[in-house]
């Protein structure tokens, strides 16, 4: 297994040949679940400047979250003789999807017609996030004759942070300055300090150092910047920015010649209180981003043809830890798949701050046609100088996909292995009869329905009721019958004259008054005399005229039953009386 | 507009318009089509007629308008394969889905309660409901007990079409409207003046709440509402 090396050279180191070098590394073998690692691609030669981008190997155990690039020169001076070396590091930041141990596969260049590849390089992820310290870098000495010695000469390291406490996330600016009371002839990196629980990213790393004369511990001294680096924790709690050491020569002065009088530097350990982001008002859309941002989005094409997938690009715009805010999720939307983001990212440190834009492009595959609406998407922040979460929005999108073909696959092909190529609406009808609804001139008509059959419920509960009376109170089935009954039998006693019975006729007529008479006022007049049924209607309010003419009727009827021949008189004349009667009670 | 279409528009029956306007559509000419189709509709209210100017109004990306003249055809016929297919083709295009579509079970209620279309729903009811309550009557005046068993049955079926009466009265409702517009800004008063609320594009179907010069108040699915303007969206059963 290959150790993770990082080797910082900074100038007037010794070239080690004239041939391409290239070499694979990362920063520790053994990461946390989630944990960011560096994996560092190095090209060193005379002559690099042109190399292409090395291709990296397939990389399924890990998220490739972001990528920077830094060319450094190192200058050797040996015995008046000047080398120059180059080293064009590609620097890769993965963060591990699973535990085990995972191995990143041999990185390839292809530089003029020659094939490079690196070692597979073995990291361990585990559980939990404890960090290994990282190995010892390679030491790239100063003189390959003799093992530089303590320096006995007035040399510092001094290492400051713009910060002491801050957010999970949030940027701290850490600079190492080299203190010097005399000169220089070369300096290197022995050690880097080691950086457990941070993403770093380099902001300055001179060439060449500059020094200024500056007041260092109450005495003039040359102080220059050897290293600046923006580190964002990635934890909370109390980080160590660990020590790092210089390893150089100091040129001491002679009679004749200068001799060069080798010395090492440490700086201190510096810790950093790192406060853990609030539970409280956190988003669901929160991705891990801490500053000050803005997002927006596009898609691309707007039209999708045969169906080709779009592109989604969600833009993060601003200042902070862009490097470590994750890819949103996408709402679900109906007809389309949303395949795996890809980080694309471009950061900058204009203002001693981490600048620029990460972007996140999803393609998104149609699976029918139509026109697709991409919602709103929200991600969650964390600004540090109000300790609070804020969101921002992306506007709602569209595109039109046309021509979307059937892919292989469960979704488009069915059992029969009949594929499906598209979809339309259904045509034109042709046929030539109108389908023309002949109630459509009625419709309001259709409301007597209901008029007619309330009044028929009417006339029935009407009909019911008086039903109901008749058969319950005699006396009005009696009353209510009566003229009925008395115009029949009169309607037969003119038959009967009409035969010539005369005396049925008066028998008719005498039964018609009579019962005429009960029935009208319930009262039974068979058994009565003519007395008593005088009485009896006048107290029922009866006009007297019209119960003596009932009376003198009857009196007529009942003596030409039983003498017609003494009779004189005329049954047409009775009749007619017998009707005025009826007509009259 | 051509010629010809202006020729047929003026001289043609209804028939001969629609199956020229059939023509211009198959020829690709859809807006001319359009023209004629309108012309058709205005003399007799035909599903055909609804159904292919919907067609034509889709090929020219109107989607609300080919929704709004499929639901006209579907109330005249609502068991017609080839209109319930379009509609449901253009409300999965549309960029606006609806957050709660009909559940497949309430679609199937719907469907077993509105065999026939909403017109000879409404006159089966209202007949129905004359024999009934003759029926009822005159087990009333009479006794007559097969009468009465005679209503109790038309009583169940004229329930069946009188809540398919409802369910139509709840389906053609004119509130019902459908946005023609690619883009209605939804805003907190009838003006310009007043804060944007939400965007809805065309072919969402929503429901006109109230009515002001130039503007009316809208519902979307979902229970938002705002103002748009009044030619953004088109009411679907006048």
């Amino acid at each position: 297994m290959r150790c993770g090396i990082v080797t910082f050279v900074l100038f007037f180191t010794i070239a080690t040949g004239g041939e391409l070098r290239f070499t694979a590394e990362v920063d520790r073998t053994t990461v946390g679940l989630g944990e960011p690692l560096q994996l560092i691609v190095q090209v060193s030669g005379t002559n690099v400047g042109r190399v292409p981008k090395p291709q990296l190997p397939e990389l399924p155990g890990f998220d490739n979250v972001g990528s920077s690039q830094s060319q450094s020169t190192s200058i050797s001076i040996v015995q008046g003789r000047v080398t120059q070396e180059q080293t064009i590091s590609f620097i890769y930041t993965l963060i591990p999807k699973k535990t085990g141990e995972l191995v990143i596969g041999p990185c390839r260049l292809n530089y003029n017609g020659t094939e490079y590849t690196t070692e597979p390089i073995t990291v361990k992820v585990t559980k939990t996030g404890t960090q290994p310290k990282p190995t010892q870098p390679q030491r790239r000495p100063f003189d390959i004759f003799e093992e530089p010695e303590p320096t006995r000469g007035e040399v510092f390291l001094d290492v400051s942070v713009d910060r002491k406490t801050v957010y999970q996330g949030e940027m701290v600016t850490a600079t190492w300055t080299f203190y010097t009371t005399g000169q220089v002839a070369s300096l290197n990196i022995k050690e880097p300090p080691t950086l457990t629980g941070f993403w770093a990213q380099e902001i300055y790393q001179p060439q060449k150092l500059n020094y200024e004369r500056r007041t260092y511990r109450g005495r003039q001294m040359f102080g220059a910047v050897v290293r600046k680096t923006a580190l964002f924790p990635t934890r909370s709690g109390q980080l160590k920015i660990g020590a790092m050491s210089l390893a150089g020569e100091m040129v001491a002065p002679g009679f004749f010649f200068s001799t060069a009088q080798p010395f090492e530097v440490n700086s201190e350990e510096v810790t950093v209180e790192v406060k853990a982001l609030p539970e409280t008002g956190r988003p669901a859309s929160f991705t891990g981003g801490v500053g000050s941002f803005q997002v927006s989005a596009r898609v691309v094409p707007e039209t999708a043809k045969g169906g080709e997938p779009v592109v989604l690009s969600l833009v993060i715009t601003g200042t902070g830890n862009l490097g470590l805010i994750g890819a949103p999720t996408l709402p679900p939307i109906t007809g389309l798949k949303v395949l795996s983001p890809e980080t694309k990212d471009d950061f900058n440190y204009a203002g001693g701050r981490l600048n620029g834009t990460r972007r996140f492009e999803y393609p998104l595959l149609p699976l029918a046609d139509g026109k697709f609406r991409i919602p709103e998407v929200e991600i969650g922040f964390f600004d540090p100088n109000t300790g609070s979460y804020y969101t921002r929005k992306t506007p709602a999108l569209e595109f039109v996909a046309l021509g979307v073909p059937a892919r292989s696959g469960e979704d488009y092909t069915t059992a029969s292995g009949m594929r499906v190529l598209g979809t339309d609406i259904r045509h034109i009808k042709t046929e030539l009869r109108l389908t023309v609804n002949r109630l459509a001139g009625c419709e309001s008509w259709f409301n007597l329905f209901y008029i007619m059959g309330l009044v028929a419920m009417a006339f029935g509960i009407g009909f019911g009721v008086r039903r109901r009376k008749l058969q319950l109170d005699p006396g009005y089935a009696r009353r209510s019958n009566a003229r009925k009954v008395a115009n029949r039998r009169l309607k037969q006693a003119e038959k009967a004259l009409a035969a010539k019975r005369i005396a049925d006729f008066y028998s008719l007529v005498y039964q018609a008054l009579l019962s005429y008479a009960g029935d009208r006022f319930n009262i039974e007049t068979g058994a009565l005399t003519s007395a008593e049924i005088k009485d009896a209607l006048t107290r029922q309010g009866v006009d007297a005229g019209a119960v003596q003419d009932l009376l003198d009727t009857v009196q007529v009827c009942a003596l030409a039953r039983f003498s017609p021949n003494m009779s004189e008189c005329n049954p047409h004349t009775v009749l007619q009386k017998a009707r005025g009667v009826v007509k009259k009670i | 507009m051509s010629l010809v279409a202006t020729l047929i528009l003026v001289f043609a029956l209804p028939v001969e318009q629609w199956e020229r306007a059939n023509k211009l559509y198959e020829a690709g000419r859809f807006a001319d089509a359009i023209v004629l189709y309108d012309s058709a509709a205005q003399q007799v209210a035909a599903v055909e007629i609804y159904y292919n100017r919907g067609n034509a109004h889709f090929k020219l990306g109107r989607l609300g308008r080919a929704l709004a003249d499929y639901l006209r055809a579907w109330a005249l016929k609502p068991h017609d394969p080839d209109i319930t297919s379009n509609i449901a083709f253009v409300r999965n295009f549309r960029p606006d889905k609806n957050p709660n579509p009909e559940s497949p079970l309430t679609a199937m209620v719907r469907n077993l309660l509105t065999p026939f279309d909403r017109l000879t729903t409404r006159f089966f009811a209202g007949l129905l409901f004359f024999v009934l309550a003759l029926c009822l009557g005159l087990y009333l005046s009479t006794g007559k007990k097969f009468l009465g068993y005679g209503a109790i049955g038309l009583t169940v079926v004229f329930v069946y079409f009188g809540v398919g009466t409802l369910i139509w009265q709840g389906v053609i409702n004119r509130a019902k409207a459908v946005v023609v517009v690619p883009e209605a800004i939804l805003r907190s008063g009838p003006g310009e003046e007043y804060k944007e609320i939400a965007a809805v594009h065309d072919g969402l179907e929503v429901k006109i709440v109230e009515r002001r010069p130039g503007f009316v108040l809208i519902q979307i699915p979902g229970g938002v509402g705002g103002w748009v303007e009044d030619q953004a969206v088109e009411r679907i059963f006048e």
